[in-house]
């Protein structure tokens, strides 16, 4: 069986954030269908290097799938293809041999490319600021079990909490918003009672800066959940334009 | 624009009223498939001159048309205002929906508009303004024209697409959906968008084929 495939790249290469950007067009021979997308990508790079060009610029980090950094725009989709999977967990084996694969940012107002297919995600570190935290006194460790949680509060805080804050909603939201993501941060605190005493500030706080930071307004078309890579429902928008509407009426 | 979650709230309110007005306007037009021969013709300008002079009837229209002018301030605002939020655009885009009427609501919206307008020129105003008291026949002539019966066939259509998303999307939009009851509203709204438009698409194909007069 024949392990390995010829591929088209074509990548979204800008220098700056001033740059206007434009895409090139890279072939690639005998890639091992067992590769991951990101060793395709330090393949592409090791090759560029050598012969003294610019590599691609491309955010990365744990390369398990749990921590958020990779990004890529991969034929049109989010992480690519293939369903709750962040772009470093997506294998060569997915694509065929001679297919064409268009590389590009993450497209939003709020997420300016740096360079390449880097762009600035501290949009959603300063959301986080405005009210993605709860307040607890210093001292020893308070015991875990001595706050009595409902199991189905419990598991519905856990699923929110699985966002790794990646950005892929945003990148495929047809407005660029950024509900999901927002959604998902406030219900993990709000639904225990640790995010008790913030509850009506954190969600008007991180409503506002999320409008700050130029995303858009959601129209409930569900891309978001279809593209995330830890599967968030939007069940979590729901909620969140439950949780606004609370805070509105009630002042804790 | 700030405060995106409260448009978002007068956006479904409001178009969940006008889900409601369209139910009762749906049961008082299917009046008009009652044969000739049983006195149709008397029912129906009776319904009418009750519809125009009842003072609860009288504080409905106006919510109508308050809910129609907000609808469409609101959601206009809103479309404007994500159509620069992406900036630079993909080049290639293919992320799957709930929805895809989701993705044409303005379009749609704008065709709803449009034939309100057409609809309200040629019924209410010559009911209201120029003293026509005979809406019966008004109607009835109206829809012997096969281009007039087409641009009623189309505008029901757009609200067919318009309702399938907007129902369900209204009460997301209110925080009214759970995981458990996402199935059934999303069945309702499927129920509701398929069963009003085409009800009232019955009546000028109706009329036009004269069906009335057997």
């Amino acid at each position: 069986m024949n392990n390995s495939i010829s591929i088209t790249l074509v990548i979204w290469r800008q220098k700056s954030a001033l740059d206007k950007g434009k895409f090139k067009k890279y072939e690639l021979k005998n890639i091992d269908i067992n590769m991951s997308f990101l060793e395709m990508f330090d393949v592409l790079n090791e090759g560029l290097i050598s012969k003294g060009e610019d590599p691609v610029v491309f955010d990365h980090d744990c390369r398990e799938g749990i921590c958020g950094a990779c990004s890529m725009y991969i034929n049109g989709r989010p992480h690519g293809p293939q369903k709750g999977t962040t772009t470093c967990q997506l294998h060569m084996r997915q694509f065929k041999d001679g297919d064409k694969i268009v590389v590009e940012p993450w497209r939003a107002k709020g997420f300016p490319v740096i360079k390449d297919l880097m762009v600035d995600r501290s949009a959603f570190d300063r959301i986080i600021q405005a009210g993605g935290y709860i307040s607890v006194n210093t001292g020893n460790a308070p015991d875990g079990n001595a706050i009595p949680i409902n199991k189905a509060y419990a598991d519905e805080a856990f699923s929110a909490a699985e966002c790794i804050g990646c950005g892929a909603c945003v990148a495929a939201c047809k407005n660029a918003s950024a509900m999901l993501f927002v959604g998902a941060k406030v219900n993990q605190l709000s639904l225990l009672p640790q995010g008790g005493p913030e509850r009506a500030s954190r969600v008007q706080n991180m409503l506002t800066q999320m409008e700050k930071e130029d995303f858009g307004h959601c129209t409930n078309t569900g891309s978001c959940e279809a593209e995330c890579p830890k599967e968030i429902s939007v069940d979590n928008i729901s909620k969140l334009n439950k949780e606004y509407l609370r805070s509105l009426i009630k002042k804790s | 624009m700030k405060y995106y979650i409260i448009n978002k709230y007068l956006a479904a309110l409001s178009g969940l009223f006008l889900i409601l007005f369209l139910t009762g306007h749906l049961a008082g037009n299917l009046q008009l498939l009652i044969p000739e021969s049983s006195g149709a013709q008397q029912q129906f300008n009776d319904y009418a001159a009750f519809m125009s002079s009842n003072p609860v009837v009288k504080i409905l229209s106006i919510t109508t048309y308050v809910s129609i002018l907000l609808h469409v301030v609101v959601t206009v605002a809103l479309s404007i205002d994500s159509k620069r939020k992406r900036g630079v655009g993909y080049s290639v885009s293919r992320s799957p929906s709930n929805s895809i009427s989701s993705r044409y609501m303005g379009v749609l919206g704008t065709v709803i508009l449009a034939f309100i307008i057409i609809h309200l020129s040629d019924f209410w105003y010559k009911a209201k303004f120029e003293g026509e008291t005979d809406v019966y026949s008004m109607v009835v002539n109206k829809f012997q024209n096969i281009e007039y019966v087409a641009i009623y066939v189309v505008a029901m259509l757009a609200i067919f697409f318009h309702t399938l998303h907007g129902f369900s999307s209204s009460f997301q939009s209110l925080g009214l959906v759970g995981s458990k009851t996402r199935r059934y509203i999303k069945i309702c709204g499927m129920i509701y968008s398929l069963l009003i438009p085409l009800l009232f698409m019955l009546i000028p194909i109706y009329l036009f084929l004269n069906l009335h007069k057997t």
